[in-house]
C-alpha cells in the first residue's frame, strides 16, 4: 500500500514536470476564456513606436465565502458572498530586459461571476489595456534610467525574468463546508463561554471560510487551475488590569480542510485555556528589573519567533534591487557564510504534502508564476546560508526560481513567501534538560532567575515567566519587551528541544506551516519593561451583568 | 394639513382621537414586547448616566443611536452578473456631553488650538440579535471611552475659550427641546417582497443593452433594496424607532473620447415602493437612449471656457441649488468662526429673485408624485423633522437647525443628521424650489436666445444633466462652487439644432450667481442622491424647476491623458 502510493505520486510528479494534464480532461470555461483573450491581446496589443507585450499572465481568483462574527453568544455579522477578481501581469521588452522591477502597479478587477466567456473576456481586455499602456511607458522609462546609471557587471547581466518551462496543472475543486447555519451556531456557542469571565471586557469569535479556485494562464502556455480552500477560526479577548494596562490576546486556527478544524467543544476548551492564562496574566505583577541573560522559548512562541525573524522580515527571501536603487535584500551577500548557529538547519518543504504522516497546509503544487516548488530545498545548512526563497526574478546570488512566488489572498498580489519550513537543531535535549541548562546559565551569570517565553506574536511577548534558579518555581509577569531579539539572536543558542512542533498560519495571504523544535534556548536576550504601555483609569460604570 | 388648525370639525377630532388610541395601544405593545432593543438601550443608558452625571465633570446629556441595516445589492455588467449579496449589520453611536447647555465639550476650538476639534469617526458594531448581554457590554465599553474623551475635550474647550478672543456668536452649545416617543412596527426585508433572482435577471437584461455598443468601456446596472431601522434613546426621555426603506436602480456607462476625456453617463431611479419603479420596458428604453447618447458625446466637440446666459434643466438645477445654496443655510455651519457665513446676517433680506421660494421638508415622501430620498420622521438627534421655509418670495427667512443653536435661532427644526459613524451636524433634507412666476420651456428658450443675442453670442448653453458638485464655505479659501455637468448643449441663436458638447465644469461664487437667476420653468425635476459633508454621506433630495440664469461661467474640465483602448472590446 505504501509502495503503491509512492509509485502513484512519482507518476504524478513526472507528469506535472513534463507539463501534461493529469486531472480533469473536460474543458475549463474560465481558463479557456482567459487563454483566448490573453492570446488576442498578445497578438494585437501594440501602440505605435512602443514595443508590444512579450509576456502576459492573467490570474482569476474565484471564491465563495462565509464570514461570521459573534460575541457573548450573539451574532454581530454573518454573510455569504461570491467574488471573482482578475489580476493581470504584462511585460514589455524581453526576458533580458523588461518593465518588471520598475514602477509596477497592482490592479485587481471584478470579473463576471458567470462562466460566460464574453463577460470574462471584457474584464481581461479592460485590465490588459491599462496595464499595457503603463508597462510600455515604464519600459521606456526604465531603459532611460538604466542608461543614466553605471551598473555593476553582474547586475547588468542579470535577466529580468527567468524563462521556465510551461506547465499544465488542472485540479478539481475541493469540498468546503459552507453551511452558514453550522458556522453561525459554532461562533455563537464558542463566544458564549466568555460570559463566565467578568474580567474580560471585550471578546469575539470570527470565522472565515473560503471555497476558492485560482486560474492562471500565461503566454508561455502555462495553464493552472488549483483549489485554495481556507478555514480560519479566531478567538479574541481583551481586558484591563487593576493598574490600567490594556491586554489583548488571540487564538487563531487556520487550515485547509474541514477535518483539521476542531469540533466545537474542542475549540471551546482551547478558548477556555487561553482565557485562564489570560486572567492569570491580568493578575500577574509588572516586570520591575531589567535582565540580559538566557531565555527559553517554548511551544508556539518558538514558531512565532522563527516566523518573525526569518520570514516576516523577509530575511530568507531573495529580493532584486529595483532600478531606482531601493529594495533588495543584502542577506544574499552572506551566501555560503555562517548566518546563524552551526547547530541549526532550515529547509523549505513547499513541494511536500506530508511530513511524518502529518498533512502540511503550506504545500502548494505550483506557484503563481507557474513554477513547481522543490520538495526539499536547503536554505540554511548547519548555520550557513545556502539558498533563499525566490520567484522568477533573478537576483545576483540566486538566479533561478524555486517556486515561491505565492498568491496572496489578502492583497490579491503575488510575492515571495514560504510554504512549509522545517527548522531543526543538531543540539537537542528534552525539555527538562533545557530548563536545567537555562537555570545553569542564569546561575553562571549570577541571576536569581531566568525567563521562559511561552507566547509571542509580532515582536510582542504575550506570556513570559520568571523561573527561579533556587527552586525552579515559575512566576508569570507582564509588561515585558524583548528589544534585541532579532535574526542575529539565533547565532548564540544553547540548544533546542528534541520534540517537533507544527504550526500553521496564513501569514502572507496563503498557508505557511512551520515545523520547529518545541523549545529553543537563547544564550542571551535582553528582557525589559515595555515603555509603550499607557495605563488607563478604571471603568467608571461597572460592567453589565453577563447572566 | 395643519394639525394645529382650530377650525377642524368635530368628526375629524373624534377620528383623530380614535387613531391616537389605536396608535397608543400599538406603540405600547411594540415598546414592551416587539422592540426589545429599545428597552436594552434604555436600560444601559440609564445605568451609565446615573453614575456619569455624578462625576466631578458631570455628563449632562447622553444619547445612543443604533442603525440596523438590511440590504441586498446586485450589479451586472454587459449582461453578466458581477455581484449579488445580502447584508445585515448594526452600527451604533454614543454621544455624551459634559459641561452644560451653555458650554460643553462640542464647542468648536478656535484656530491654533492643540486640542482635537474634528468630528470623530467610529465604526462600532453591535450584535444583530437583540441580546441584552452582548449589546449592553458593547455600549458600556464605548460609553466609558466617549465620556473620558468628552471630559478631556471639555478641558481643551475651557482652555481655548480662556486664551482666544470671544466668539461672535454668543449662543449656547446645545438647545433645550421637548422630548417625544415614537415607534414604528419593525419590518423585515421579506415584507418588501423582493426576489433577488428576479432582479439578477433584470439587471443582466438592462446591462446587456450596452453589449451592442463598442464605444462603451465599462458599464453597470446596479440595484439595491435597503431597509434601515433607526433607534434613538437619550437621557431627556426620547425613545424612537423609525423605518426607512427604498429601492434604487442605477445604470452607468463610461466611454473615452479620442482626446482621452473619460465620459460617464448614468440614469438612476429611486422609489419608496417597488410598484413605483419604472417598468422593464421603460428602463431598457432609457438605457438604449443613454447608450446612443454616450456615443454621440464621444464625438462631440470640446467646449471652451464661457461666460454668458444658460438654461439649467430641473435635475441639474437641483444639484446647483443644493451646492450653492443649501450648504449655506445649514445653521451649525454659521456658528463656526472658520466659516464664511454667507447668509448669517441676511435674514429678512432679498437673496434670490422675488418669485422664488425655497423650503426644506423631511416629512414629504413625495412632491408632485416625485418620490423623495431625503425623508424622515425624526432626525438623528431625536427631533421631529419640520418644514422650514428658508426663503419666501426671495427673502431669507430661516435656517436649517440642529440642536446646535445660533444667535436668533435657539431651537432645532429637525435637521441634525449624521451617518452612524459620525456625530450630528446640521444637514439638508428634501429641498423644494418653487416659483410663483413659472415660464414654459418655450419661454425659457426664448429668454436664453434673446439674452445671447443681446450679448452678441452665437449660442447660449443648456445644462441638461450633472453628476454632482462641491462647494467650499470656509474663509481661508475662495468661497466657490463647482458643478460637474455630464450633458451640455449649445443652443444657437440662429435656429440651428442644439449641439451636444463636452468638457466643461460650471463654476462661480454663490452671491454673484444668485443675482443672475432670472426665471424658473413650470416643470419640476428631482436630484435624489447622497450628500457628503462633515457628518458623512446622507440621502438628500433637491426638487427644482428649470432655471434661466443670465450669466454663468464655465471652465475646462480636468481630463485623463489616457488613449482609448487599443483593441476593440470583446
Amino acid at each position: 500500500m505504501q509502495l503503491k502510493y509512492k509509485y502513484n505520486l512519482m507518476i504524478a510528479v513526472f507528469l506535472l514536470c513534463t507539463g501534461m494534464i493529469f486531472a480533469q480532461q473536460t474543458e475549463n470555461v474560465i481558463l479557456s476564456a482567459i487563454q483566448k483573450e490573453v492570446d488576442r491581446n498578445k497578438a494585437e496589443l501594440k501602440i505605435d513606436k512602443l514595443k508590444p507585450p512579450f509576456f502576459i499572465s492573467y490570474t482569476i481568483f474565484d471564491f465563495k465565502g462565509i464570514e461570521v462574527a459573534a460575541s457573548l453568544g450573539a451574532l454581530s455579522h454573518s454573510i455569504e458572498y461570491n467574488n471573482r477578481g482578475g489580476k493581470p501581469s504584462l511585460l514589455v521588452g524581453d526576458y533580458n530586459r523588461n518593465n518588471s522591477n520598475y514602477n509596477i502597479r497592482n490592479y485587481v478587477k471584478s470579473v463576471s461571476l458567470e462562466n460566460d466567456p464574453k463577460g470574462i473576456a471584457i474584464a481581461i481586455w479592460e485590465d490588459l489595456d491599462k496595464v499595457y499602456k503603463n508597462s510600455a511607458e515604464a519600459y521606456e522609462s526604465k531603459l532611460a534610467a538604466i542608461a543614466q546609471q553605471k551598473l555593476e557587471e553582474d547586475e547588468a547581466n542579470l535577466l529580468d525574468l527567468e524563462q521556465t518551462p510551461p506547465i499544465t496543472l488542472i485540479l478539481e475543486k475541493e469540498k468546503v463546508n459552507l453551511d452558514k447555519n453550522y458556522w453561525d451556531n459554532y461562533a455563537k456557542k464558542a463566544s458564549e463561554i466568555v460570559k463566565k469571565y467578568p474580567e474580560i471586557i471585550s471578546s469575539g469569535v470570527n470565522i472565515l471560510v473560503r471555497d476558492a479556485m485560482i486560474y492562471i494562464y500565461n503566454t508561455e502556455n502555462t495553464q493552472i487551475a488549483i483549489p485554495a480552500p481556507y478555514y480560519r477560526l479566531q478567538f479574541s479577548i481583551s481586558t484591563v488590569t487593576e493598574d490600567g494596562q490594556e491586554l489583548s490576546d488571540h487564538l487563531y486556527i487556520e487550515h485547509s480542510t474541514f477535518e483539521q478544524i476542531p469540533e466545537l467543544q474542542k475549540f471551546i476548551d482551547s478558548c477556555e485555556l487561553i482565557i485562564k492564562d489570560f486572567i492569570a496574566l491580568r493578575n500577574a505583577p509588572l516586570i520591575q528589573e531589567a535582565y540580559s541573560g538566557p531565555v527559553l522559548f517554548e511551544g508556539m512562541a518558538v514558531a512565532e519567533a522563527f516566523h518573525t525573524h526569518f520570514f516576516n522580515n523577509q530575511t530568507l527571501n531573495a529580493r532584486r534591487k529595483a532600478v531606482g536603487g531601493y529594495g533588495g535584500n543584502n542577506t544574499e551577500m552572506m551566501k555560503d557564510k555562517k548566518l546563524i548557529s552551526r547547530s541549526l538547519t532550515i529547509k523549505s518543504l513547499s513541494g511536500t504534502e506530508t511530513y511524518k504522516g502529518k498533512k502540511l497546509d503550506g504545500y502548494f503544487p505550483v506557484d503563481a508564476e507557474g513554477v513547481v516548488p522543490d520538495k526539499e530545498l536547503l536554505l540554511v545548512e548547519n548555520g550557513v546560508l545556502r539558498n533563499m526563497l525566490n520567484g522568477r526574478t533573478p537576483t545576483k546570488k540566486f538566479q533561478h526560481s524555486n517556486g515561491h512566488a505565492k498568491f496572496n489572498f489578502n492583497s490579491y498580489s503575488v510575492a515571495t513567501a514560504p510554504g512549509n519550513i522545517l527548522f531543526t537543531s543538531n543540539d537537542t535535549y528534552s525539555i527538562d534538560e533545557l530548563k536545567k541548562k537555562l537555570l545553569a546559565a542564569a546561575k553562571e551569570e549570577d541571576f536569581e532567575y531566568a525567563y521562559i517565553v511561552r507566547r509571542y506574536r509580532n515582536n510582542n511577548p504575550l506570556a513570559v515567566y520568571k523561573i527561579y534558579v533556587e527552586d525552579g518555581r515559575e512566576e508569570l509577569v507582564r509588561g515585558v519587551s524583548l528589544p534585541d531579539l532579532n535574526t542575529k539572536s539565533f547565532k548564540r543558542v544553547l540548544g533546542a528541544s528534541n520534540r517537533e512542533l507544527f504550526h500553521t498560519a496564513c501569514y502572507f495571504g496563503s498557508f505557511t506551516t512551520y515545523i520547529v523544535p518545541g523549545a529553543f534556548l537563547f544564550e542571551e536576550l535582553e528582557v525589559t519593561r515595555n515603555n509603550n504601555i499607557t495605563f488607563k483609569t478604571p471603568f467608571i460604570v461597572p460592567k453589565p451583568a453577563t447572566n | 394639513m395643519n394639525y394645529f388648525d382650530n377650525n377642524i370639525n368635530t368628526k375629524y377630532i373624534r377620528m383623530k382621537k380614535g387613531i391616537l388610541l389605536v396608535l397608543f395601544a400599538m406603540f405600547t405593545q411594540i415598546s414592551f414586547s416587539q422592540d426589545k432593543l429599545i428597552d436594552i438601550l434604555k436600560n444601559e443608558i440609564n445605568r451609565n448616566f446615573i453614575l456619569l452625571k455624578e462625576r466631578p465633570v458631570p455628563a449632562y446629556y447622553m444619547s445612543y443611536r443604533v442603525q440596523d441595516t438590511k440590504r441586498h445589492a446586485i450589479t451586472a455588467s454587459f449582461g453578466n452578473l458581477t455581484y449579488s449579496a445580502p447584508l445585515h449589520q448594526r452600527r451604533f453611536n454614543v454621544d455624551i456631553r459634559v459641561g452644560s447647555h451653555e458650554m460643553d465639550n462640542t464647542r468648536e476650538l478656535k484656530a491654533g488650538s492643540s486640542g482635537n476639534s474634528g468630528n470623530r469617526y467610529e465604526n462600532n458594531v453591535l450584535s444583530v440579535e437583540d441580546d441584552p448581554v452582548a449589546i449592553q457590554t458593547e455600549l458600556w465599553r464605548n460609553s466609558d471611552q466617549i465620556y473620558k474623551d468628552a471630559v478631556k475635550q471639555f478641558e481643551n474647550v475651557k482652555a481655548n475659550v480662556a486664551v482666544k478672543v470671544a466668539s461672535e456668536d454668543k449662543s449656547n452649545d446645545f438647545t433645550q427641546e421637548s422630548s417625544e416617543k415614537y415607534f414604528e412596527k419593525p419590518l423585515q426585508i421579506a415584507d418588501l417582497k423582493f426576489d433577488a433572482s428576479e432582479w439578477e435577471k433584470k439587471l443582466k437584461q438592462y446591462s446587456n443593452v450596452f453589449s451592442d455598443n463598442k464605444d462603451i468601456l465599462n458599464c453597470s446596472a446596479n440595484f439595491s433594496v435597503e431597509l434601515v431601522r433607526k433607534y434613538f434613546v437619550d437621557t431627556e426621555g426620547r425613545e424612537i424607532a423609525e423605518n426607512a426603506y427604498s429601492y434604487r436602480i442605477q445604470i452607468t456607462a463610461l466611454t473615452i473620447a479620442e482626446d482621452g476625456m473619460e465620459l460617464p453617463l448614468y440614469q438612476s431611479y429611486f422609489a419608496i415602493n417597488a410598484k413605483d419603479l419604472p417598468s422593464d420596458e421603460q428602463i431598457i428604453k432609457d438605457t438604449k437612449k443613454l447608450s446612443a447618447l454616450i456615443s454621440e458625446l464621444r464625438k462631440a466637440p470640446v467646449a471652451e471656457s464661457y461666460s454668458g446666459p444658460a438654461l439649467m434643466t430641473a435635475e441639474a438645477a437641483g444639484v446647483f441649488f443644493h451646492e450653492i445654496f443649501g450648504h449655506r443655510v445649514e445653521g451649525a455651519r454659521l456658528k463656526q468662526e472658520s466659516d464664511a457665513q454667507t447668509f448669517k446676517k441676511k435674514v429678512g433680506e432679498l437673496v434670490l429673485p422675488k418669485d422664488i421660494s425655497i423650503f426644506f421638508d423631511p416629512k414629504l415622501k413625495e412632491y408632485k408624485n416625485i418620490p423623495l430620498n431625503g425623508s424622515y420622521v425624526f432626525d438623528d438627534e431625536g427631533i421631529r423633522g419640520q418644514r422650514v421655509d428658508v426663503v419666501k418670495n426671495g427673502i431669507l427667512n430661516r435656517f436649517l437647525m440642529s440642536r446646535t443653536p445660533i444667535e436668533g435661532f435657539s431651537n432645532s427644526n429637525g435637521h441634525g443628521r449624521a451617518m452612524i459613524f459620525y456625530n450630528n451636524v446640521t444637514r439638508q433634507s428634501n429641498m423644494i424650489i418653487e416659483s410663483n412666476n413659472p415660464k414654459s420651456d418655450k419661454e425659457l428658450r426664448t429668454l436664453l436666445i434673446e439674452q445671447s443675442k443681446k450679448e452678441n453670442k452665437q449660442y447660449g448653453y443648456l445644462f441638461d444633466k450633472v453628476s454632482g458638485g462641491f462647494t467650499t464655505t470656509g474663509r481661508y479659501m475662495p468661497n466657490a462652487f463647482n458643478v460637474t455637468p455630464l450633458i451640455v448643449y449649445r443652443v444657437y441663436t440662429d435656429g440651428r439644432p442644439d449641439e451636444l458638447v463636452r468638457g466643461v465644469d460650471l463654476v462661480g461664487t454663490p452671491l454673484s450667481i444668485f443675482s443672475q437667476v432670472e426665471a424658473c420653468g413650470n416643470d419640476h425635476g428631482v436630484f435624489n442622491g447622497a450628500c457628503g459633508a462633515e457628518s458623512g454621506s446622507l440621502p438628500v433630495s433637491c426638487v427644482s424647476p428649470t432655471l434661466f440664469i443670465k450669466m454663468i461661467e464655465t471652465q475646462k474640465k480636468a481630463k485623463s491623458q489616457t488613449q482609448p483602448p487599443v483593441l476593440e472590446r470583446p
